[in-house]
């Protein structure tokens, strides 16, 4: 009863052909069905597929009579499944690389909500963040100032004290001839003043030259975090 | 099935099957003959029939058997002649493949 089925469905799908070859087509399969016996009807019926598979073979069989000699209707109908399946794959595949230009999308679209959610989120924190920022920038920079001073005022000191340990090794000298012993003391002292004080001077200079600009550059850095970790994010 | 079958080559062994049945062979058979070479799908042979029964190569008839018509394929003078053309074509061609496949 399945053959008559799928025989009566074929026949419904081959109404836009002709009579003279829908009766031929269905002579055929009728045909195919008896020779092979109703032991292989089921079988055949799995392997021929739907009846519209069927349907389509015939007609593509047809059409392909009416123009020109073409290897469609002739090839096995398998392999051309297959190919049409490999076609089908390879489409996808270059549309999955030409989206490559268009897959970017879905990770911007992503990006996009990210910073509006950073957006709301700054405007919750607004009141928050604000005087916090410029708190923290207020600290950076009076740390920055003091550091700065502190290395400005032990510089200028220690230049006041190679200055005074000059002008007491001069004081000193003048005093030698007259109390030799108070001028020498007087005279050392000034020379350790003096040695003091550049000591100190090129302790600072040193200062000057390598920790003010690591100073200046980390906090710089430190000021910029914030912004290089969003331009990083942005651009993952 | 490895290499794939053309539509000449499947005309030619549509063809050379119906042709060694002089007294004309079915649907069913032809299937099962042609099977015996190369992998076809049981839905394929009724279009390349068909086709050749319209170029001339086949011609059909109906014969009583088991209570029923059975549609008969026999070949034609044309068709025969499509046929060796085919098998000298056939010829040529394996030879040349046989012989770069031998590596000599």
């Amino acid at each position: 009863m399945r053959k008559e089925q799928f025989l009566k469905e074929l026949e419904a799908l081959l109404q836009d052909i002709s009579e003279q070859e829908r009766v031929e087509a269905l002579q055929y399969y009728r045909d195919y069905f008896d020779d092979a016996g109703p032991e292989k009807e089921a079988d055949i019926m799995e392997e021929l597929g739907s009846p519209i598979r069927v349907a389509r073979i015939i007609k593509e069989g047809l059409s392909e009579n009416d123009g020109e000699f073409s290897e469609r209707g002739y090839r096995d109908n398998r392999f051309a499944d297959s190919q049409e399946l490999g076609y089908r794959n390879t489409a996808q595949g270059s549309h999955t690389r030409g989206n490559g230009g268009e897959t970017q999308p879905t990770p911007k679209q992503a990006n996009g909500w990210k910073i509006a959610c950073l957006i709301l989120l700054c405007i919750l924190l607004f009141p928050i963040i604000i005087p916090l920022g410029l708190a923290v920038i207020a600290v950076l920079f009076s740390i920055l100032v003091a550091v700065l001073a502190l290395v400005a005022g032990i510089g200028i000191s220690s230049v006041a004290i190679l200055v005074s340990g000059i002008i007491t090794v001069i004081v000193g000298f003048v005093h030698v001839f007259r109390l030799p012993v108070v001028g020498i003391a007087v005279t050392g002292v000034g020379f350790l003043l003096m040695a003091l004080g550049m000591l100190l001077t090129i302790a600072m200079v040193w200062c000057g030259v390598k920790i003010v600009p690591w100073l200046i550059r980390g906090t710089v850095k430190v000021l910029r975090y914030p912004f290089q970790k969003r331009k990083e994010a942005g651009e993952a | 099935m490895v290499f794939n079958t053309g539509a000449a080559l499947l005309d030619a062994i549509v063809l050379a099957v119906v042709s060694k049945e002089s007294g004309g062979t079915y649907g069913y058979k032809i299937t099962q003959d042609v099977r015996v070479a190369i992998d076809i799908s049981e839905s394929t042979l009724y279009p390349v029939l068909r086709r050749l029964q319209k170029d001339g190569c086949l011609e059909v008839y109906d014969m009583e058997f088991g209570g029923r018509n059975r549609r008969y394929y026999k070949i034609t003078e044309a068709g025969l002649a499509q046929l060796e053309l085919y098998r000298s074509e056939w010829k040529r061609y394996s030879t040349k493949i046989s012989y770069i496949f031998a590596g000599e």
